[in-house]
């Protein structure tokens, strides 16, 4: 087996593809607040792992799965949960993006659980195969279809409710 | 339209009203990561693990002053009337210079001697200082002797040593290459070194190979600290932790598992985190000796189990927050207090209510050393400026100013 290398900086890494992650991470939470709490958590975590991430083909399908693995498991370790004290009050409350109110299908894919919502942005927003998401979310392709195969049916129930 | 056409147009449309960059920084990130590293992936190994440290230290002998170059400059002579609180920084007396490291300038002040050098970060326990850096790309670190630095470590991975307790020996784990096993798993080698700091040698080192799992970096080798008889205990995510005495072979730990351990280790033991406290979801700290059998003596518990920092000799732990060491989310830390293990109740730190206080590090076992800090900035601003040092009595509590010490956008060291 061959010796591994390296490619690029962490540093690098974060200024390139941050901005990436965290939509990425917004569509899943529907919030900033949580999302900036899950692209810090994903970034910290990236960090520790870097010396193998930066050698992996693509760091960012690595960032993306610690970042959609994070989500989806829905706790964190508590000592990324755990407040902690700082010296200076934390930053004042953020507001969310102000919508459109014509978008129909948003606050319906918000609503979808966890998992089926990380399919949903993965594959729709993403642009992901079905073997790409599988890999994220650790699991089989035929998985993630029938994920977004009952995501899209509860889309289209809520839908019809609205209307 | 389809459902799937609707989703991608309105997913797209909600991530480009977000902001076009959020706010990260690196910097941070990498203060983070590197504590994640070295002080809380740790905590994911068995305490069992740290119970081994304790095997050889008895409660008893733990107290017992260390024989490394632990400073013990006076502590505070009492001021002003005995139990009332300073107003203002100013009403504090001033006393003698510090030993403490402390960086200002490019330059580092460690003991009375300047160091100009690019490495920034500093290690300090015991008496002994390190200094050096560790990022992705790779740690450099170096030991402060006599005013000189000796080179310690260069690694093309990160790695931030640690010191015993008495500051006489210093251990590190550096990566020695690894081999991926397809994606997301590789087999990592590793070296844990173990240094003597008064003969500037290595005293042993063991070799070790893991297999690292993405994507929490699983199985890596962490160092979990040393004791105060200088055994190093380390460990991975879900293996067998391991105490190790240079030249005496090495103790597997086994048989305790679910209890946490905490960032700074009891020096006459170990100390975890377990369930407790008024709330379900409360936690405490609790500290302990390690028989010969690996089984784990419990002591006591601490006020605080994530921000405080025990004193060299384990006989007391100054804590931020409340005396029972709550610990408020989004409060300022504006209160200090020390609980000696063999007293009922802790001694609150005589401090002005303003400016903000922190822990840099212990002079010795009955002298703290505080940073007092501006306490706010404007938004934003994450380093408000440090306005000075000062040095605090554990048993009575009593502080003075610390003469010639560094101001604004100086570098202390952290508790990690």
């Amino acid at each position: 087996m061959a010796e591994s290398t390296r490619t690029g900086s962490f540093e690098e890494f974060v200024l390139a593809r941050s901005a990436s992650l965290y939509r990425t991470a917004y569509l899943m939470t529907g919030r900033r607040a949580e999302a900036e709490d899950l692209l810090q958590t994903a970034l910290i975590k990236l960090y520790v792992a870097w010396p193998r991430a930066s050698i992996v083909a693509a760091p960012e399908a690595y960032a993306r799965r610690v970042l959609v693995n994070t989500f989806i498991s829905g706790r964190r370790p508590a000592r990324f949960t755990r407040e902690r004290l700082v010296r200076i009050p934390p930053d004042l409350a953020v507001d969310d993006p102000d919508l459109d109110d014509r978008l129909t299908l948003w606050p319906l894919v918000v609503s979808l659980p966890p998992r089926q919502r990380a399919v949903i942005v993965l594959r729709y927003y993403g642009g992901l195969s079905e073997s790409e998401i599988a890999h994220a979310l650790r699991c089989a392709p035929g998985t993630v279809k029938s994920t977004a195969s009952a995501a899209l049916r509860s889309l289209r129930m809520l839908m019809g409710e609205l209307r | 339209m389809s459902i799937e056409e609707e989703l991608r147009i309105e997913l797209e449309t909600v991530a480009r009203a977000l902001p076009s960059q959020p706010v990260v920084s690196v910097p941070g990130l990498e203060r983070a990561g590197r504590r994640e590293r070295t002080r809380v992936r740790a905590t994911l190994v068995s305490v069992a693990a740290a119970a081994a440290v304790v095997v050889a230290v008895t409660g008893a002998s733990v107290l017992g002053r260390g024989s490394g170059p632990d400073p013990a400059p006076p502590g505070p002579a009492p001021s002003g009337p005995q139990h009332g609180e300073p107003a203002t920084l100013e009403d504090l007396p001033v006393g003698p210079s510090t030993g403490v490291p402390w960086r200002q300038g490019g330059v580092w002040h460690v003991d009375g001697t300047e160091i100009a050098t690019p490495l920034k970060t500093v290690v300090f326990r015991g008496g002994t200082t390190l200094v050096g850096r560790s990022a992705a790309d790779g740690a450099s670190w170096s030991l402060v002797r006599d005013g000189q630095l000796v080179p310690l470590v260069e690694s093309p991975w990160p790695l931030v040593p640690k010191v015993s307790p008495d500051g006489s020996r210093i251990a590190w784990v550096q990566e020695e290459g690894s081999h991926q096993l397809g994606t997301y798993r590789s087999r990592v080698h590793y070296r844990v070194v173990a240094f003597d700091v008064a003969g500037q040698r290595e005293v042993g080192a063991l070799d070790r190979t893991q297999l690292v799992e993405c994507c929490d970096a699983g199985g890596s080798l962490t160092l979990l600290g040393l004791n105060a008889n200088g055994r190093v205990l380390f460990g991975s995510m879900g293996g067998d932790p391991v105490l190790w005495e240079p030249g005496d072979g090495e103790t597997v730990l086994r048989g305790r598992e679910a209890d946490l351990l905490v960032g700074d280790m009891w020096p006459g033991g170990i100390t975890w985190q377990e369930e407790g406290g008024a709330g379900i979801m409360d936690v405490v700290g609790a500290y302990g000796t390690v028989g010969t059998d690996g089984t784990v003596h419990r002591v006591g518990t601490m006020p605080d189990d994530q921000l405080g920092r025990w004193s060299g000799d384990g006989s007391a732990y100054v804590y931020p927050g409340t005396s029972e060491g709550d610990s408020p989310s989004k409060v300022r830390l504006d209160h200090l207090w020390v609980k000696r293990i063999d007293a009922q109740e802790p001694v609150e730190l005589r401090l002005p209510s303003a400016p903000s206080f922190q822990v840099v590090a212990w002079e010795s076992a009955d002298v703290v050393l505080i940073e007092a800090r501006q306490p706010y900035g404007e938004p934003g601003d994450y380093e408000p400026g440090l306005v000075g040092l000062v040095r605090c009595d554990a048993s009575s509590g009593d502080c003075e100013r610390v003469a010639d010490g560094p101001t604004g956008g100086a570098t202390v060291p952290d508790l990690y």
